[in-house]
């Protein structure tokens, strides 16, 4: 079978040539298949294009980047001509691009970006859950929503086998004092575990440890300490009112792509263990994430964990008869549902940009049908079909850059999981930048992918 | 009108045909001028390169009878002018030869 791209790429030589290297170029492809492999000789074929036509506009004393310049000049005056047609280009790349590229930035924030945390998957929501025999099976996601009673907590501190640490943490709203103005924050109460469990070193000071439990010490690490304290340093050790009572900055978290347990949680403060006085097994208020041992399974921690659920059932039946545990790592807790939805609306956006690419693909070959004159007069002077072809190509990327460029400006770009989980308390923000270029980077690539596509074609046809 | 010099492909290729005893196609020059020098070649800038040498009138060309690898479709063939291309090469040569002379430490 004949591969259409070699084909295609002998349409770049003159006629009467164009039969007989075309069956020099697939006795080649026969040889190098023979000799190197199919993999060789789909790589040979797919670059016989570019050398065809440097091969074809190669005049004695020329190569094919000869007129380059001018051909983009005189590109730039087609695009400058033919106002309606630019801007009907121009605005279908643009909304395609734009469109892509926020949905691009989603997916990549969403589910691709690691999270900021070493060893990210051996994290895991560590969640109870109510069911009794009679009701339907619970679903992970909302296992992974679940709430903890702080004994249970302790209990499963105690009993667990594969966890390297444990730690629950709650939420709560405050109002510290920046200066002379006051500031609502949101906050967490952690264990000191915390911090074997995320193993993020503090960016300044340090986290907590089991002196900061004792009576008496107030001490407070900062989450987001740029807003409010305009990132200085010397913090570390100094008092800040917290509901108006002095609390002593110990630590400051990394800057950058760390904020948890929510993605707005702007301190922690210490979470005591419960007094030898509690005894409410009954509710449930707290969140627990935990750090798996190294080489264990999550299936391997959740079997564990439900012989805990299994004693403490036995040992106090009437809060735990019905309460078991659920073990979700932790980025699935954090995306849920909100992963094959994200995939679907890709989905849907890409066949949007491929309506959008034969959209402009028809207008341009429109326009060149309406151009046959300007080009055949071209080759009647001499330009070679390759020369034509890298003309139009050279305007149809000037429209794809330029739409391309419109397309990006405000794409907005999320800030890893914030806003979207913090219905459900969990969260963690980080840096958009490497998204955007990663982003730009494919953006570009679509829009010149989009030109080369659709602009050679009417070349050849003038040529004939 | 033809130039006077060769350029480096035109040389090389010129020179692969006199070795396969003046007289060879594409895909074989191509083939030969990567298994002696690692340059890759195309068939397609090979022929291309014959065909403009032939309009020089360094080459001439002549249609072989049924290949059995083309299906039975004769297959062009380009054979050296030796008179005319004995020169340009010794041309080519001297200048390459001259050019060298005094450098050697760079492939010492």
């Amino acid at each position: 079978m004949t591969p259409w791209i070699l084909k295609l790429a002998v349409r770049l030589l003159p006629e009467d040539v164009r039969p007989e290297v075309l069956r020099e170029l697939l006795e080649q492809r026969r040889n190098i298949r023979r000799i190197r492999g199919r993999r060789a000789a789909a790589w040979w074929t797919s670059r016989q294009p570019f050398v065809i036509a440097a091969a074809a506009d190669s005049p004695p004393g020329g190569s094919m980047w000869t007129g380059l310049l001018d051909d983009v000049r005189v590109g730039q005056r087609g695009v400058r001509r033919r106002p309606a047609l630019a801007a009907t280009v121009i605005a279908t790349i643009a909304i395609s691009v734009g469109a892509i590229a926020a949905m691009a930035s989603v997916i990549e924030a969403v589910l691709l970006r690691p999270l900021p945390f070493p060893g990210e998957d051996r994290l895991v929501w560590v969640s109870a859950y109510e069911r009794a025999p009679d009701e339907p099976p619970f679903v992970r996601e909302e296992a992974a929503r679940a709430y903890a009673n702080p004994m249970d907590v302790v209990d499963w501190a105690e009993r667990e086998r594969h966890l390297t640490a444990l730690a629950p943490f709650e939420t709560f709203e405050a109002t510290i004092r920046a200066g002379d103005r006051p500031l609502r924050v949101d906050g967490a109460t952690v264990r000191a575990t915390m911090a074997a469990v995320l193993a993020v070193p503090p960016a300044y000071g340090r986290l907590f440890t089991e002196a900061d439990y004792a009576t008496g010490v107030r001490a407070v690490v900062l989450s987001n300490w740029r807003t409010a304290f305009g990132a200085d340093p010397a913090l570390v050790g100094r008092s800040i009112l917290l509901d108006e009572v002095p609390h002593e900055v110990v630590g400051v978290l990394p800057a950058m792509g760390m904020q948890f347990p929510q993605p707005d949680t702007d301190l922690w403060l210490p979470l005591p263990p419960p007094s030898a006085s509690f005894q409410n097994r009954g509710g449930v208020w707290q969140r627990v994430v935990a750090r798996l041992d190294p080489g264990v399974t999550v299936a391997a921690a959740e079997g564990d964990m439900r012989r805990i659920a299994r004693e403490l059932a036995q040992q106090y039946p009437d809060s735990n008869k019905t309460r078991h545990i659920a073990l979700v790592p932790l980025r699935e807790g954090l995306v849920g549902a909100t992963g094959s939805v994200l995939w679907l609306l890709a989905g849907a956006v890409v066949l949007v940009l491929l309506v959008a690419c034969a959209n402009v693909g028809h207008l341009l070959l429109v326009s060149a049908q309406a151009r046959q004159r300007e080009l055949a007069v071209r080759a009647a002077l001499g330009a070679r079909s390759s020369r034509l072809a890298r003309l139009l190509f050279i305007e149809s990327a000037w429209l794809a850059a330029i739409g391309g460029v419109l397309g990006l400006v405000r794409v907005p770009v999320p800030g890893g999981f914030a806003g979207r989980r913090r219905r459900h308390g969990g969260g963690v923000a980080s840096d958009g930048r490497t998204g955007r270029n990663r982003r730009v980077g494919a953006s570009c690539g679509r829009s010149v992918a989009r030109s080369v596509k659709w602009s050679p074609t009417p070349a050849s046809d003038a040529c004939e | 009108m033809g130039r006077a010099n060769l350029g480096e492909l035109e040389e090389q290729v010129l020179l692969i045909l006199i070795r396969l005893k003046g007289e060879s196609y594409a895909v074989h020059v191509a083939e030969v001028l990567a298994d002696l020098t690692g340059r890759e070649m195309s068939a397609a800038t090979a022929f291309m390169v014959m065909r403009r040498l032939e309009h020089r009138g360094l080459l001439q060309s002549r249609v072989g009878g049924p290949d059995p690898e083309w299906g039975g479709r004769p297959r062009r063939f380009y054979k050296v002018r030796m008179k005319v291309v004995q020169p340009l090469l010794q041309s080519s040569r001297k200048a390459r030869l001259t050019l060298w002379n005094g450098l050697e430490h760079l492939w010492r």
